[in-house]
């Protein structure tokens, strides 16, 4: 399996040149990665629970007897 | 106002998980950026986390606010102390056949700004499509702030993704703004 690498532009020579990562910088985007994974399940859970009340609370207005045009009055 | 290219970068393999743009020119009012392209796709996840940082720096000073779409479900929020700016499941894996490409523009007022009293901020505007839902990916679009809280001139950039590789042919442009 092939090394991930880095596309490096010094701009101070205008050379770009492809680079492996070193040990190091792998076991930094791998401390990365799983991070954003724990944030990116929050942010949905976030997300999903704001859906989730939207839709409940637009059905107890339907339940009052208010139609869809009164309820986009009220809510936007 | 006027713009001059300082670099732009096309991805040639798949190898490849974040472009370095090193030794940036100090002669410039802001810096200005598109960033174009998707992950390759080699892993399972159906969308992906993409991050910046600046001059190699990787201590938690780095932060976000984000109010984006996705599909038709909303979502606004921020993250502190972070060692990136990111947005987390951002554009979307090729291993999806609906997942499409995604495209960013920044905005860095300042860079070179030492004495501002905030560090830096990268004024962000990003779009990513899919032709439908998968899991969490979707048609996104949204708004960034990103947060640099360290008062040095930014001379490097790095852009990219954590656990995915680059899609042959994405590519980062990055301009300077001269003020006359």
């Amino acid at each position: 399996m092939s090394k991930p690498t880095k596309t490096v532009h010094d701009c101070s020579t205008g050379i770009i040149t492809e680079v492996e990562l070193t040990a190091v910088e792998i076991a930094e985007l791998e401390a990365m990665s799983e991070r954003l994974t724990e944030q990116r399940a929050e942010e949905e859970v976030v997300a999903e629970k704001a859906a989730a009340d939207k839709a409940s609370g637009n059905q107890k207005l339907k339940d009052l007897g208010l139609t869809d045009d009164e309820i986009a009055a009220l809510t936007s | 106002m006027s713009y001059e290219l300082i670099s732009h970068t096309t991805v040639s393999g798949t190898t490849t998980n974040y472009i370095d743009i090193q030794s940036i020119p100090q002669t410039y009012q802001d810096l200005c950026f598109w960033w174009a392209g998707r992950a390759n796709g080699t892993t399972a996840r159906n969308s992906v986390d993409f991050y910046l940082r600046f001059n190699n720096d990787s201590t938690t000073e780095y932060g976000n606010v984000l109010q984006y779409g996705k599909g038709a479900t909303r979502y606004a929020g921020f993250s502190t102390s972070g060692t990136q700016m990111a947005w987390s499941g951002w554009p979307g894996s090729a291993s999806y056949s609906n997942n499409q490409a995604a495209s960013l523009f920044g905005y860095i007022p300042g860079y070179r700004n030492t004495t501002n009293y905030q560090g830096h901020h990268v004024y962000m505007q990003a779009g990513s499509s899919a032709t439908a839902s998968e899991g969490s990916s979707d048609s996104r679009a949204g708004m960034w702030l990103g947060q640099w809280h360290v008062e040095q001139a930014i001379n490097r950039i790095e852009i990219g993704f954590p656990y995915e590789t680059y899609a042959p042919n994405s590519t980062f442009t990055l301009y300077g703004v001269k003020n006359s």
